[in-house]
């Protein structure tokens, strides 16, 4: 079909380096590009046994192998084993795939390999790996400095907090109007900083239980909704559980987390309808797509993303009391069990939280 | 008779903050309106005269002098800076960012116009009379 010459230059431009070995492992025919990755020219490889090309370190098993394969040949695909290794003429190694492809000749066995310089790619996995780990080990010195920080401010806030509470019982009225007035700002300030530095530390703490266990998401909101059972008879809500499954997961955490949803639901109502909360659960292969829907007051498209934030707050105040942690909470909780949390919702007609755990 | 400005614009969503502030603005007796407003979405009703400020003209005299936090739920600081330059007079105001000591909230700042000046809480006296010296010289 074509000349011999076209089957040459389609071998030679060959991106991966090819060799062909006859059945003692001696090597017949290279390609240029076998001549570039191993420093060697053609000719000083022809003839050669194949072990020529590999560190001294695996020529014993490699020779075995290399029987048992001639034996019963199979083609190998590129990648299939890792972590093999080239040596140059130079005596410098490199890191390789190759593929193997038996050639059944009417005379002859042979086998071809495809060799592929895998140096750069190796060392940049290497890298990622190191960054990870480096990652890793950031990310829990700064959760155990949270915890520390937060655990070790709130002693002198508590005293602060005390005396505060102390001047104000022994001398209200006696300071004039504005002592008074200075007084309560100072009370108000130290007791949101004691929130706001108890709702940090309880954010560091998240997931410090060691243990997952079998969790059966039926109790676990049956016993968040009868805690919850003065707000919920408070606000005449008419709650629908669906049959929940049960789950893999850390348990005082997934209870935080319907205790922290099923309660925004109840604080984030509308006064001119009466409340209504379905709780449900989808299970998908290897993961649970938990909801939690609500006929509130919604949450505008822009906060969909923010209300996730630590201490990030949509409403003033005396509107809405809270530090702005509890959906915080719930996302940390949701990725420690390598899953996602999220909202959809129409501001004044309601909002659905989803939230998927996966479940092995 | 010293002159004094019309109003100033006080945006924080403590109550703490905005109490102080409006003694140490009383203090230096630079204005005898204040106005208070606890997050960028009141202010910017305020200053256009809508919802709670609706009808109420005369009252809402326009601020010469805008204190602004910048944590704020609803609006925060940041985003009152964008309805704010979309207004006519936004211009004429001066706007000084308080907040507390945080590096890239300043750099942030320095990008932005109609931030003219940006201030880390606490405001002091001394601060708040050389922000008059510099921008109402005439006023004192």
């Amino acid at each position: 079909m074509f000349e011999l010459e076209t089957y040459k230059a389609v071998f030679d431009s060959a991106p991966d380096g090819l060799i062909v070995t006859n059945n003692l492992g001696e090597i017949i025919l290279v390609n240029n590009k076998i001549e570039k990755l191993f420093g060697y020219k053609a000719k000083e490889l022809i003839g050669k046994k194949i072990e020529l090309l590999i560190p001294n370190r695996f020529h014993h098993n490699h020779t075995e192998q290399r029987t048992d394969y001639a034996n019963a040949p199979t083609a190998r695909e590129m990648g299939a084993k890792k972590n093999l290794w080239a040596l140059k003429k130079d005596g410098s190694e490199f890191a390789v795939e190759i593929s193997l492809s038996p050639i059944k000749l009417k005379d002859a066995n042979l086998m071809s390999a495809a060799i592929r310089d895998v140096s750069e790619r190796k060392k940049i996995e290497q890298e990622i790996a190191v960054q990870y780990k480096k990652l890793e080990s950031q990310n829990k010195e700064l959760e155990q400095f949270t915890y520390i920080a937060s655990h070790d401010l709130r002693e002198p806030l508590q005293t602060l907090n005390s005396f505060v509470k102390l001047i104000k019982d022994e001398f209200a009225g006696k300071l004039g109007d504005q002592g008074d007035k200075y007084l309560e700002f100072i009370f108000q300030s130290s007791s949101r900083m004691q929130d706001l530095v108890k709702g940090l530390m309880d954010y560091s703490l998240i997931g410090k239980e060691p243990e997952i266990k079998l969790v059966d998401c039926n109790i676990i909101v049956n016993e968040v909704l009868s805690d919850l059972n003065y707000s919920i008879k408070e606000s005449d809500a008419l709650i629908l559980v669906k049959n929940l499954p049960e789950i893999n997961g850390y348990p005082t955490e997934l209870r935080q987390l319907f205790q922290n949803l099923i309660s925004n639901a109840l604080k984030y109502r509308r006064n001119d309808i009466d409340l209504e909360i379905v709780i449900s659960a989808e299970k998908s292969g290897n993961s649970c797509l938990f909801s939690i829907k609500d006929n509130g007051i919604g949450i505008d498209k822009d906060d969909k993303e923010k209300i996730f934030t630590l201490f990030k707050r949509l409403h003033n105040r005396d509107e809405y009391s809270g530090i702005g942690v509890g959906l915080s909470y719930c996302k940390k909780i949701v990725e420690i069990h390598n899953g996602n949390i999220w909202v959809d919702s129409t501001p004044g007609e309601g909002s659905t939280f989803y939230f998927t755990i996966h479940t092995n | 008779m010293k002159q004094k400005l019309g109003n100033i614009l006080l945006v924080d969503d403590d109550a703490g903050v905005n109490f102080i502030n409006s003694m140490l603005i009383q203090a230096i007796d630079i204005t005898d309106s204040i106005e208070i407003t606890i997050n960028g979405k009141e202010a910017i009703n305020y200053l256009t005269g809508k919802d709670k400020y609706e009808g109420n003209e005369a009252k809402n005299t326009q601020p010469e002098l805008i204190l602004l936090d910048i944590n704020m739920p609803i609006m925060d600081g940041w985003e009152f800076i964008e309805e704010f330059q979309k207004l006519q007079n936004s211009k004429s105001i001066v706007v000084m960012l308080t907040t507390s000591l945080n590096p890239a909230d300043r750099k942030r700042a320095g990008n932005i116009s109609a931030i003219s000046e940006f201030i880390t809480k606490p405001l002091t006296p001394l601060t708040l009379e050389g922000i008059i010296k510099k921008y109402f010289p005439e006023y004192q």
